[in-house]
């Protein structure tokens, strides 16, 4: 015997989490880019033909509970699965902390849009997530695969950076 | 030199319930989930999942024709519903509630839900293979005690000095108390002389022989007197050389602990024995109890409910082969040490089958405001 139950739609004009690119220049670092004046959705549109490599992450809450919150790492492989990591930045809980800086295993975590961050957002509860990146673009397209090869043979990065944005 | 490249992303929980994030997976992620102004939810203040097993949602892409149904097994919870649909992996689902309200709630901007349907589990319903309830007049005379089932597993009336030693049923003081409570069969001490202890002998089939699955249920009251424990409720035993065959459905008292229990053992006369047993927290003669002794072919159960009505049950493995070659009884063992019943009974039902403890539950609400009160056998 089944109970059946119709759902209701309700278009909200809030979601129920919402994300938005924050100006980072309060904890920029001299030198940086910002990646700036872009809707959080053209971000997600750029990935795959930018890939970001994230040697340090950020996480800023005014709930410090947030803070304590498993983050998980997650990335699809070639058959689709996902393979999942734990990120493990530690606070004390009693010193009621609301930043922090984690600097993940080398080359763990890739922003290539077949991967992401997973974690639990408390109700009513803002927080911000800084990745410091390098970022890889492909706009030279196949040609920068016969740049890299030529390196390769010669021993000389003379392309060193030809394919990366300033 | 390289440089390096910030990317800042602000997150805002609107909602007051804890919400699971995909941040910085793209939109081919299904499970992408900010930004999405589109709720979907279903109401389900009034449904009680405990007795659910499976959760459905209709579910399409935008622009699709045609919901697909996602289906999943749940055990018999709100939380476990809720992972169910997590399974799905699209987007995620969580509850919540508003102006008395409880509902399973996703948000969405890619794919558009449709119903959710829940459906109840139905246990089997298992029928007993031999019924003795006294519940109806005895009538006098008659040698046996008719099976109320449809198989006619009628028991046999017998006395301590051996099988076919039959009284007639007015040698068993029956009771059929006024106020609508089921009467009972009364099975007083005699032990002083014990060939003339009353008891009942089962239909052979219920030696149930190598393993065999079987169950008892049975309402009784125990005169109980530490001096009259050990007392057999059911049991197909004998002794196989030096070891015991067969099974034993057995109360005992501990005097140094002043402890009663509810054992339930499986002889092989090759492996030993395997027994389920539990302390009663509390005991009081001429009390109704219920209780309950099963196996399955694989566990010897045990199971009562004391006389404060607390619910207690246990279980063990049990490998042994059952080679018993001794008939089986209701109300005594037939090995020489005889350890008769002595109380009342006012309830017995045999499956062969393992029930459960389901169904004893169930027998135990049925029958427990019907039995008669305490404290009545003469």
């Amino acid at each position: 015997m089944a109970t059946t139950i119709t759902a209701e739609i309700v278009n909200n004009t809030t979601a129920n989490v919402s994300a938005t690119m924050a100006d980072a220049s309060s904890i920029s670092t001299g030198g940086t880019i910002t990646l700036s004046g872009v809707s959080y959705n053209q971000f997600l549109q750029s990935l795959g033909r930018d890939v970001y490599l994230a040697f340090t992450l950020y996480f800023a809450s005014q709930n410090s509970a947030q803070l304590t919150t498993p983050i998980t790492f997650f990335i699809l492989d070639a058959n689709g699965n996902k393979k999942y990591e734990t990120l493990s930045p530690t606070i004390d809980p009693y010193q009621f902390v609301n930043a922090i800086y984690y600097n993940p295993e080398k080359g763990l975590v890739v922003l290539n849009g077949n991967s992401g961050l997973t974690f639990d957002i408390l109700a009513n509860t803002s927080m911000r997530v800084q990745f410091y990146t390098i970022r890889k673009s492909n706009q030279g397209g196949a040609h920068s695969i016969n740049f890299i090869e030529l390196e390769k043979r010669e021993n000389v990065p003379f392309f060193l950076e030809y394919n990366e944005e300033v | 030199m390289k440089t390096p490249f910030d990317i800042s992303v602000n997150i805002v929980n609107n909602t007051s319930a804890t919400q699971r994030v995909n941040l910085a997976s793209s939109p081919i992620d299904l499970q992408a989930n900010l930004n999405n102004t589109t709720q979907y939810r279903w109401d389900i203040t009034t449904y009680n999942f405990s007795t659910s097993n499976k959760i459905s949602v209709q579910y399409k892409a935008n622009g699709a024709a045609s919901f697909s149904v996602y289906q999943t097994g749940i055990s018999g919870s709100l939380t476990s519903a809720v992972a169910g649909l997590n399974n799905l992996g699209i987007g995620f689902f969580y509850t919540y509630s508003a102006s008395g309200i409880t509902y399973i709630t996703t948000y969405n901007n890619a794919y558009i839900f449709g119903q959710l349907s829940i459906d109840v589990s139905t246990p089997p319903v298992y029928s007993p293979n031999a019924l003795y309830a006294a519940n109806q007049p005895f009538p006098s005379g008659q040698s046996f005690i008719q099976d109320l089932s449809v198989h006619g597993k009628d028991a046999q009336t017998n006395l301590g000095t051996g099988i076919n030693n039959s009284p007639i049923l007015r040698d068993y003081p029956a009771y059929q108390p006024s106020g609508g409570y089921y009467g009972y069969i009364n099975m007083p001490y005699n032990g002083s002389i014990p060939s003339t202890q009353l008891s009942f002998l089962l239909p052979t089939s219920y030696q149930f022989l190598g393993t065999l699955p079987y169950t008892f249920i049975t309402w009784f009251q125990s005169s109980g007197t530490t001096s009259l424990v050990p007392q057999t409720l059911f049991s197909a035993l004998n002794v196989s050389g030096v070891n015991l065959s067969g099974y034993t459905i057995v109360l005992t008292y501990n005097s140094g602990l002043n402890q009663y229990s509810l054992t339930h053992s499986r002889y092989d006369v090759v492996t030993g024995v395997n027994s389920a047993s539990v302390t009663l927290g509390s005991f009081t003669p001429n009390t109704w109890l219920c209780a309950i002794g099963g196996y399955d072919g694989t566990n010897v159960y045990i199971g009562i409910y004391d006389s404060a009505g607390s619910y207690l049950t246990n279980q063990n493995p049990s490998i042994a082969t059952n080679t018993t070659t001794a008939s089986p009884f209701w109300g005594r063992d037939s090995l020489p040490s005889e350890s008769f019943f002595t109380g009342a009974f006012g309830y017995v039902a045999i499956y062969t089958a393992w029930t459960g403890f389901a169904t004893f539950q169930n027998t135990y609400f049925q029958y427990k405001n019907l039995m008669p009160p305490t404290g009545i056998i003469p």
